[in-house]
């Protein structure tokens, strides 16, 4: 349970890093 | 957003999409003096994440970048200057009337003539070197950005791989 705790935590943290790179302005982020 | 290992964890994430959501609000609903002014400041939104988080060395390339980004912007009336050859290259507005001076729909940037670009070492100079769709006119700031990205991705990763057994 704790681990997929941390995998879930994990996968939010990363979908979270990629939309500060779209906010702070690189274009080829977007899908 | 925090993650339990305090040496890494990554405060105040959420104000990423929040800062984004303004910023697509920005750029579909606004034009002329007001998206000028609007977009530059959108940017500013990330900036407590940015402060919170900048013990860490991604993110201080991710400040890096947005400031150079920032830099371009306001050095050029509010939005991104790119170059009409860089437009024909990434291909997605061809069956767009374009002229020098205009937004480009759907986007932080603004058609301008070369000679005309303020900060142009800054500006979407860079092809990436992919074939279309996938082709980008990109800047400094925006490479940047994403080496900061990765590196908070790395440190994250790293952060949650199990500890090893004494």
């Amino acid at each position: 349970m704790t681990k997929l705790r941390g995998l879930i935590t994990l996968a939010l943290g990363a979908i979270g890093l990629l939309i500060v790179g779209l906010a702070a302005g690189a274009p080829f982020m977007m899908p | 957003m925090r993650t339990d290992r305090s040496s890494s964890a990554i405060r105040l994430l959420w104000t990423a999409p929040l800062a984004f959501a303004c910023q697509l609000l920005v750029i579909h609903l606004l034009d002329g003096a007001a998206l000028r002014v609007a977009l530059p400041l959108s940017h500013l939104l990330l900036l407590p994440f940015l402060l919170a988080n900048s013990r860490l060395l991604g993110v201080r390339l991710i400040a890096l970048g947005l400031a150079l980004n920032l830099l371009a912007i306001t050095a050029n009336g509010g939005l991104m200057p790119v170059e009409q050859s860089a437009v024909d290259a990434v291909g997605k507005h061809t069956n767009v009337e374009l002229t020098a001076g205009q937004h480009i729909p759907g986007s932080k940037n603004i058609l301008l003539e070369r000679d005309s670009i303020h900060l142009r070492p800054l500006s979407d100079v860079i092809l990436l070197p992919v074939p279309q769709p996938f082709t980008r006119a990109v800047s400094a700031g925006d490479l940047a950005i994403v080496a900061g990205v990765v590196a908070v991705l790395t440190t994250l990763v790293l952060s949650h791989r199990p500890e090893p057994h004494p």
